[in-house]
């Protein structure tokens, strides 16, 4: 199931070597669902009322697949709220990217990753896993795949339509004013259906824009 | 409070902090090979079930097997000749089905090479009687040693010198009961039913004892019941008929050899003449399955077909394709013969099993050059017969069936099959005797040479094997003698191929770790390979470099270890990598592991795009259970790097592996 949790740094792997040899342990932002997405966001890019508040627009896009952004301001927590949604793919069977950010401006205080493609109807033989961690700070490494949940060697991978589904969530405080913009990083995405086969995806952007006073 | 730090945590510390001369993190792994069968039920299992009915007698055969250096020379062209000759055999069988038993009468036709020959000494089989006797009935005097098993010495003493001026005929007539479950080191196999009577030896009944190579030709007679037919090696005629009204059934072989066997049963043989350099092929097989006749002989002429050109021509007048039952198991390649197993011969090209049994036909078909035309002159040689036999085999079936399934099942199946503590090398006089036999010899044997075959390139590999046949036909070799037809086709040394691949037990076990870095509008791919063997190898290595848009940009590198067993190597690309794939078509007998946890896909970080790739291959596995026991899966598309969770299966229980080590980096090198 999606949870959230703080923010999980990352490690290198020499430095995960030194954390279980103190003693330590440390969690990944990881989930898996095997249904749609539930409720849609509050807010969409621009709704925010206060002129003062900070508001998340998102860069237009055209039809087809696409991942997008949209924002809402948390007034009472002072807080930014970031989905990034997954749309209009017609068989998807997994993606992946890193997603930029100013971590001076922008400091991540939680991360939650949905597993995405579910498709329409939640298939009990299959689960949709997500990955996703903030490691170094300014950089969520994020993936997400739909896998048989009793593979065989008999059976193949899956793709599935994929309309529209969340799947990271990210909650962020604003440091500093300005147009802080979000985005993932064009080396990094990726997105498979199930030959393996790249599938062509508008990876979409955002700007959080605040002008220091919430 | 005091705190203790392990040596282990303090080296960590040191890695973290960057010290210099800090060790790297210790090499992991790969999966290690676990000591399990085929799985029940896989066309490979029933293959391999095949191949090992094969391998099984080889292996009842090895204390028969001669070693030629006994003589002091190399092969048996360097050596003098025979003191005395067996010119030719004229062999007549009846078996009596009820008990069974076998009766045998053998004229036999000598001639000395020197003066003062008249002790002759024969292997045979052990037998209820024995009688000799000169050629005009005079008896003569002969004694047994049993050697054990089921094969003695007979020795017949003449009562004067063989003639080196004219032939001497001698008779020998003998009979013996047959148990047909016990493979013994004289018959291989036998099977008495309803509608098969056959006995498959490994030799005729009198080899000479005294020298290893004496091969004859002979015409063997075989009595049949009326309405059964008989069928075994040479040029067949008849049949004549006894005064009894019993019929008897000739075959008459022209080539020099001393394997033997007979099958009878209401065979409807099915005639194809020779054409070209093809020879005369002859489908003997029962009514119910003759209308597959025409497949097998196509089968056949394909494969004939394709080792001539890849070899020499086919080098016999005759081929006979022999059903036996289903109980033989496998196949058996006499010369200008192969015996098969039943259901090979009714199935047509597009029945499921046909992939399976072409593999089958085409390896005991390879045995016509290997082990027949060139003849493995020791124990630790049979690679020249069984491996050389299935690497043909894998070469026909990836142009037939334009698939490498085979040879890569056959790989695996040696990484994942024979633990260390069980393994041998190709070349070890013991390794009939291990109980892994068959996956060292006929898997990684194919595998081996097949390796041979990338390095060295088609065109070399076939030279090298033309100028092997050229330089050992009708005679013994040993491995060292196609490693010189090798090197002198290809112009390279390959002492070291050898010795790594021949001479030593094991197969790459190697960490793979990479880091990746942009510079100045390129990005440099750094791979590095840590063999955690003593004595690590040298082999050439293929990568794939793949970038998301699709593309991909390959590269050939020579790696050669440094005394750690390190090797780094670095490439620049002109774009983003999204994986490196390391020898990406399992062109290498190896197992991997990961350096940098969770980076299956090697692209120098575990990220997502992990996790997508793993998607790609969740359900691979190379071992599975099946009721309480675990077994070796012949999964092809098999990728070690991506079974995190070391469970020898790919499963979301390795995505969520994956997750826990996201964002992970390789140590830098």
């Amino acid at each position: 199931m999606p949870s959230f949790s703080h923010v999980d740094r990352g490690r290198s792997w020499t430095a995960l070597v030194l954390l279980l040899a103190l003693g330590c342990s440390s969690s990944a932002t990881t989930g898996t669902k095997g249904a749609a997405a539930s409720a849609d966001a509050a807010g969409t890019s621009g709704d925010v009322a206060a002129t003062t508040a900070p508001k998340l627009v998102a860069d237009a896009q055209d039809k087809g697949p696409a991942v997008t952004f949209q924002g809402v301001w948390q007034e009472s927590a002072k807080r930014m709220q970031v989905q990034v949604w997954v749309r209009d793919f017609p068989h998807l069977l997994g993606l992946a990217g890193h997603l930029r950010y100013d971590p001076e401006a922008l400091r991540l205080e939680s991360l939650k990753a949905d597993g995405v493609p579910v498709g329409a109807t939640a298939d009990p033989l299959f689960e949709a896993h997500a990955v996703a961690r903030d490691t170094p700070p300014g950089r969520v490494l994020a993936g997400a795949a739909r896998l048989n949940s009793k593979p065989s060697p008999w059976l193949v991978p899956e793709d599935v339509a994929v309309s529209s589904e969340l799947w990271l969530t990210l909650i962020f405080d604003i440091r500093k004013p300005g147009s802080h913009k979000l985005y993932f990083d064009p080396d990094t995405v990726m997105a498979r259906s199930a030959d393996g086969k790249p599938i062509a995806v508008q990876w979409g952007s955002a700007h959080i824009a605040w002008g220091g006073d919430k | 409070m005091r705190y203790h730090l392990s040596a282990s945590m303090l080296a960590a510390l040191a890695v973290l902090a960057g010290v210099a001369g800090a060790a790297a993190a210790p090499p992991r792994a790969p999966l290690p090979a676990r000591d399990v069968q085929p799985m029940p039920g896989t066309s490979f299992a029933a293959r391999a079930a095949a191949g090992r009915a094969e391998a099984d007698t080889h292996r009842a055969q090895h204390p028969l097997v001669l070693e030629p250096t006994w003589y002091g020379a190399a092969n048996f062209a360097a050596i003098a000749a025979n003191p005395w000759k067996v010119v030719h055999q004229d062999i007549t069988v009846d078996v009596d089905a009820a008990v069974p038993s076998l009766t045998t009468d053998i004229i036999l036709t000598v001639r000395a090479a020197k003066d003062g020959i008249s002790d002759l000494g024969f292997f045979i089989p052990i037998a209820d009687s024995v009688s000799t006797t000169t050629d005009d009935g005079t008896a003569l005097a002969h004694d047994f040693a049993a050697m054990g098993g089921d094969v003695g010495i007979l020795t017949l003493h003449l009562t004067a010198p063989l003639s080196t001026q004219a032939d001497t005929k001698l008779r020998v007539s003998r009979k013996a009961k047959l148990t047909c479950g016990a493979k013994g080191l004289g018959l291989k196999s036998c099977t008495f039913n309803s509608t098969f009577s056959s006995v498959v030896l490994y030799d005729y009944d009198l080899r000479p004892s005294d020298f290893a190579h004496a091969p004859f030709p002979s015409d063997l007679h075989v009595i049949t019941p009326i309405g059964k037919v008989a069928a075994a090696p040479g040029l067949p005629s008849g049949p004549s008929t006894l005064p009894d009204g019993r019929l008897v059934w000739h075959f008459q072989q022209v080539e020099p050899t001393s394997n033997a066997g007979f099958s009878i049963a209401a065979y409807k043989p099915v005639v194809t003449p020779a054409t070209g350099s093809l020879p005369n092929i002859r489908v003997f097989s029962v009514p119910s399955v003759a209308g597959h006749a025409p497949d097998m002989t196509k089968l056949a002429q394909d494969i004939l077909t394709f080792y001539g050109q890849s070899f020499v021509p086919f080098p016999w007048k005759e081929l006979n394709l022999i059903q036996l039952a289903d109980d033989f198991g496998g196949g058996y390649a006499p010369l200008s013969t192969a015996f098969l197993l039943g259901e090979a011969f009714g199935i047509g090209p597009n029945d499921p099993p046909w992939e399976g049994m072409a593999e089958l036909i085409a390896h005991e078909l390879g045995h016509q050059w290997w082990g027949n035309l060139v003849e493995p002159a020791g124990a630790g040689d049979v690679s020249l017969s069984e491996s050389l036999a299935e690497f043909s085999s894998c070469l026909f079936t990836e142009k037939a069936f334009e698939n490498r399934s085979q040879i890569l099942t056959n790989n695996l199946s040696y990484v994942y099959s024979v633990p260390a503590a069980q393994d041998m090398a190709i070349t070890s006089g013991a390794v009939y005797s291990s109980a892994k036999y068959f996956d060292i010899i006929y898997h990684k044997g194919s595998a081996v040479l097949d390796m041979l075959r990338r390095e060295l390139g088609d065109d070399a590999m076939n030279a090298g094997l033309k100028e092997y046949v050229a330089q050992y036909h009708h005679d013994f070799a040993r491995v060292q003698h196609l490693r010189a037809a090798m090197e002198k086709a290809s112009g390279r040394d390959l002492g070291n191929f050898f010795d790594q691949w021949f001479n030593r037990p094991g197969a790459i076990q190697a960490e793979l770790a990479t880091r990746v870095t942009a510079q100045d509008g390129a990005w440099k791919v750094r791979l590095r390979i840590r063999q955690l063997d003593d004595k690590p190898r040298s082999f050439q290595l293929q990568v794939a470099v793949d970038f998301q848009d699709g593309e991909k940009q390959d590269f050939k590198q020579d790696i050669v270890p440094g005394a750690d067993g390190s090797t780094i190597v670095e490439w620049t690309v002109p774009k983003a990598p999204a994986r490196v794939r390391v020898d990406p078509q399992r062109l290498l007998v190896r197992a991997f592991s990961l350096g940098t946890p969770g980076d299956a896909n090697l692209s120098g970080l575990c990220d997502g795009a992990d996790l997508v790739d793993l998607a790609l291959r969740n359900g691979r596995r190379i071992l599975a259970k099946h009721k309480t026991q675990t077994y070796f899966f012949p999964d092809t598309s098999w990728n070690e790097l991506y079974d995190i969770t070391s469970d020898y299966m790919v499963n979301p229980d390795d995505a969520v592996a994956l997750g826990t080590w996201l964002g992970t980096e390789a140590e830098a090198f």
